[in-house]
């Protein structure tokens, strides 16, 4: 647990470190770039329409101008030309004068003054225009409140042909559609529209009527830095975003454009950018979320060869290798951790190997210590077994069967002909072992097995068992020397034979070409009650036997293992057919 | 002279003056202020058009309301600003400043400003193109018949604006000129005068030697371009222009006095409004330093007031200011400063060939008759010589020698 829990998290560590952080970074960079962007945007479109607002002003202001010029030009032409004629030149100039306010509905009033200053046509002329005196620049003055409504003055020189100045044009321009104007514009909630003169004074607003002349100036931070620029820019002060620009066509007195101004609330103007930007991060953490917990799982995935390894680690530390391991699934894992794994699994299995080879190594080297003496034994013993056997045998002739030595005297002799019994196959375990790799062929396996129930038929049947035979013919030689083959078979006919007892039974032997036809199969099944699987293993081992004491030596199927290991074949046990009894296979190389 | 511009101080202390094209100046002007002390700093400067600058100045001088503390004018607008009482006389008038800026910065024997710069007309030429011919003049006649001899397909000889102070070289070789407030000869109403004005319109004629006058407001960057293209041998201009139109073309440009040439200049003056005029006079001192006036020759032609800014500025410089020691200065009355208001209508509309020369000036010298009478002057009225005089009008130093 506690290396998975190092291992996952400082994977995890590491695609914080190396990811998740430069992410958070630039992604906080990013969102905060986009909000300024965006913000950029809004004071470029709130420009924008000031602009076109103001493209709009000025381009009324400056027609109801060149249309006071040219009638001013036409007047002055027209006077001059007809000196004379008073009476023709009044009513051609009250007739332009009708026709100019019928075209230009801005000019509120509309006169024309003398050279002297005296008006000559047209409504009455305040006296502080200071028409009459020298210069008109053409110039609009400050604005003017009538009636509540603002009006902004208008003067054009009229000048005859010649050059010279025969009278000057004034009118006051109704700025009231400026008002209209501001009114009738799309703007954002919370958003107002201003204009003012030179002096900060409001000339209209889109939010209501401009009620007196009270100048801005010094109350607002965005009229103060309008009338303070030359052009138009933007400001952000007290929670309010400001854009401004001048109007070109108007001018002060001090020579101090006006402006036009829009205002909207910080929180209003920049809603979409601040809403973006809460989405953004919103949206940002959850894929962050996701992509860590897709890193947990990813982290988790990456390390689990490992804490495998680790289990398998712990697993090898703490087993008995003297023994096959029991069999554990492959660790899979692709790239290094996957060759990683494989190193180790063969490295775990090459530890097994070697635990085992040691192990049967010091098993083999006890066992051979045991068989060279026990075939030391045997060879003594057997001698003078063979002189008890022969002496009982030779007392017991000529004895009546009543004889009252008889009795003891045949004992003697069958139990010193089992005890030979056992030496001799003792030694046979014993020769067994010293010839490992028979060289003769045996070409005909069918005829041992028929030999072997032909020497053992008389013997076993009078334990009530049977031996039937179903042999597969023809069958290829097999690489086994006759006697080995032979004892094999008669080893395990009588294995199978004394697993029947005290019942009785049939023992079937079968032979068949194997599947591959690289091997001879003999079975051997019996009707016993069958090998206990915790046996199986050990069944083979020497001087194991699940018999009574005294009834078996626990070397026959040794021998029969050593004897088919030397072949290069293999013998196994599993359950009988249909689950009844034992059923040893052998397993034979053919010739090729 | 053209780009000259009001400046007013309008928020604490001071203010400053530059062209109303020239940003360049605007950037220099800027520049000296930042050099002065932090607690010297705060100045709010106000640019206005020239064309509108003396009405505009004057009222607000007169209203009090937003008055400036420091204004650059024109010098012809002196003397009607100071005989109004409108301006404070200078605390401090230096012996260092040249003769001629001295002259500009005084009315009625009284110093009311610090001159920042002298200007007026003089000829501008190509070295190599004046060459062939007498040089410099000596009579406008020398110098249209020279530009006649310099005029070929593709080249004009001589470079003239269709402008009143233009047309002025041009009036007083005629032996007439503009209207002389003392006596009360508007001038402006004779045949010499009439003559004059029809020999100008006559350079921009088809056989003249001026190019064709350019729509209204490109004047000064169609002979800019004309000059530096070597398609306009000489060039009636001022110093304000010369920067425009040398380029880096130094060493091939040269700068020659134009007979009966007008002379202005730019002048500091504090408004008798002015909250701090003791602050006002030390930034006008700051602006017109030798150091600053030099630095100000080289880049923008401004002509120092000062004998040691001339010394230490450039050769043009040098040279505009010996053009323009001989020139003369409008007369010193309030009524000058507004004689171009209906003198420059009046030209233009005889170049134009909208009106001849005699009706043109008759309206003019109506005109500067209601002028005059505003100040309460009784005009002379002209009164032509007997028919057997046989002097007018005259063509002396005028008529160009044959081609």
């Amino acid at each position: 647990m506690s290396a998975r829990r190092t291992l996952t998290l400082r994977v995890l560590v590491v695609l914080a470190l190396a990811t998740i952080t430069p992410t958070l970074i630039v992604g906080a960079l990013a969102i905060r770039r986009a909000r300024a962007d965006l913000e950029r945007e809004v004071v470029r479109g709130n420009l924008a329409l000031i602009r076109a607002l103001g493209a709009h002003v000025d381009g009324t202001m400056q027609d109801a101008r060149r249309a006071l010029d040219l009638s001013a030009a036409a007047w002055a032409d027209q006077r001059t030309t007809n000196a004379a004629d008073t009476e023709f030149e009044r009513r051609t100039t009250e007739r332009l004068l009708r026709r100019l306010r019928r075209e230009v509905p801005l000019f509120a009033t509309l006169s024309i003054v003398g050279v002297d200053g005296d008006v000559l046509y047209g409504d009455p002329v305040a006296p502080d225009v200071g028409t009459g005196a020298h210069t008109f620049g053409g110039y609009v003055g400050d604005v003017v409140f009538v009636d509540g409504r603002p009006r902004v003055r208008v003067v054009a020189q009229a000048r005859s042909r010649t050059g010279e100045l025969v009278g000057v044009f004034v009118a006051q321009l109704d700025l009231q559609f400026v008002a209209s104007a501001l009114g009738q514009a799309r703007v954002g909630t919370g958003a107002r529209l201003l204009v003012v003169d030179g002096d900060g004074i409001p000339v209209a607003k889109s939010d209501g009527t401009v009620i007196g002349a009270t100048s801005l100036r010094g109350s607002n931070p965005a009229v103060d830095r309008a009338l303070a620029s030359a052009t138009e820019g933007n400001l952000e002060s007290g929670g309010v975003v400001a854009v401004y620009r001048n109007l070109s066509s108007y001018q002060s007195l001090r020579g101090i454009r006006w402006a036009i101004i829009m205002e909207q609330p910080t929180s209003e103007a920049y809603a979409l950018a601040r809403k973006t930007q809460r989405d953004t991060i919103i949206a940002g953490f959850a894929v962050l979320a996701v992509f860590l917990l897709i890193g947990f799982v990813l982290a988790s995935r990456i390390t689990r060869p490992l804490r495998q390894l680790a289990r398998r680690a712990d697993a090898i530390a703490g087993e008995d290798h003297s023994s096959e391991p029991p069999p554990e699934a492959p660790i899979d894992a692709p790239g290094e951790i996957g060759a990683l794994a494989q190193r180790f699994e063969e490295m775990a299995k090459r530890i097994g190997e070697r635990e085992q080879l040691r192990a049967a190594l010091a098993r083999g080297d006890r066992l051979a210590s045991v068989g060279t003496m026990a075939a030391s034994v045997a060879h003594e013993v057997n001698n003078p077994l063979t002189t008890v056997l022969g002496y009982a045998k030779l007392l017991l002739e000529g004895k009546e069967e009543d004889h009252p030595d008889r009795a003891g005297l045949e004992l003697i002799a069958e139990e010193s002909a089992r005890m030979k019994t056992i030496v001799g196959n003792m030694l046979d375990y014993s020769r067994s072992e010293k010839t490992p790799h028979p060289a003769m062929l045996v070409s005909d396996v069918n005829g041992v097995i028929e030999k072997t129930a032909t020497l053992l038929v008389p013997q076993i049947r009078q334990r009530k068992i049977a031996v039937e035979l179903d042999l597969g013919k023809p069958l290829p030689s097999v690489a086994a020397d006759h006697h080995a083959l032979q004892q094999v078979f008669v080893n395990l006919t009588q294995n199978a034979a004394d697993a029947m007892m005290p019942d009785g039974g049939v023992v079937t032997i079968s032979s068949r070409l194997a599947a591959g036809e690289i091997a001879v199969e003999v079975c051997f099944a019996d009707d016993g009650p069958g090998i206990p699987e915790a046996d199986r293993k050990r069944i083979f081992d020497p001087f194991f036997t699940t018999k009574e004491a005294g009834s078996g030596t626990g070397l026959g199927l040794a021998v029969v293992k050593h004897l088919v290991t030397s072949f290069g074949g293999t013998v196994g046990v599993e359950d009988g057919p249909d689950g009844r009894g034992a059923l040893f296979r052998v397993m034979i190389p053919i010739v090729e | 002279m053209a780009n000259t511009a009001l400046t007013a101080l309008l928020a604490v202390l001071i203010c400053a003056a530059c062209g109303e094209t020239n940003a360049t100046e605007t950037e220099a002007l800027n520049d000296v202020l930042m050099t002065r002390p932090d607690e010297a700093r705060g100045v709010e400067t106000t640019l206005l058009t020239f064309s509108r600058g003396q009405t505009m100045l004057r009222r607000v001088l007169e209203s009090g309301v937003d008055c400036p503390d420091l204004a650059r004018i024109d010098a012809t607008w002196l003397p009607g600003l100071a005989r109004a009482g409108l301006l404070r006389v200078a605390p401090d008038p230096t012996h260092e400043l040249l003769p001629e800026a001295a002259e500009l910065a005084t009315d009625e024997g009284t110093l009311y400003a610090v001159p920042q710069s002298i200007d007026g007309l003089a000829l501008v030429f190509r070295k190599e193109a004046v060459s062939r011919i007498i040089w410099p003049p000596r009579t406008a006649g020398e110098l249209i018949a020279g530009a006649h001899r310099l005029t070929t397909d593709d080249t004009h000889g001589l470079g003239v604006r269709v402008d009143g102070y233009w047309f002025l070289p041009f009036l007083r070789a005629y032996g007439a000129d503009v209207l002389d407030a003392s006596t009360g000869e508007l001038g402006i109403d004779t045949p010499r005068a009439a003559a004059a004005l029809d020999r100008f319109a006559g350079l921009f004629a088809p056989d003249g030697v001026a190019p064709p006058p350019p729509p209204s407001g490109t004047a000064a960057q169609d002979e800019t371009q004309r000059f530096r293209s070597g398609k306009l041998a000489i060039l009636i201009n001022g110093p304000w222009a010369i920067t425009d139109l040398v380029g880096s073309d130094t060493g091939a440009i040269g700068v020659a006095p134009l007979p009966d040439a007008p002379r202005g200049g730019q002048l500091f003056v504090v408004p008798r409004c002015a909250r701090h005029p003791s602050e006002a006079w030390q930034l006008a001192g700051e602006l017109t330093a030798p150091r600053v006036q030099a630095d100000w020759a080289d880049r923008f032609g401004l002509v120092p007031t000062k004998r040691s800014s001339l010394e230490a500025a450039g050769p043009l410089a040098q040279s505009f200011y010996e053009a323009l020691r001989g020139a003369r200065p409008l007369p010193r009355h309030p009524a000058s400063a507004e004689l171009f208001d209906d003198l420059n209508p009046a030209v233009a509309a005889v170049v134009a060939g909208d009106a001849t020369a005699e009706e043109a000036l008759a309206g003019v010298a109506r005109a500067w008759t209601r002028l005059m009478k505003r100040y309460e002057i009784e005009v002379v009225p002209y009164v032509p010589p007997p028919a057997d005089a046989g002097i007018e009008p005259t063509d002396a130093g005028v008529e160009p020698s044959e081609p």
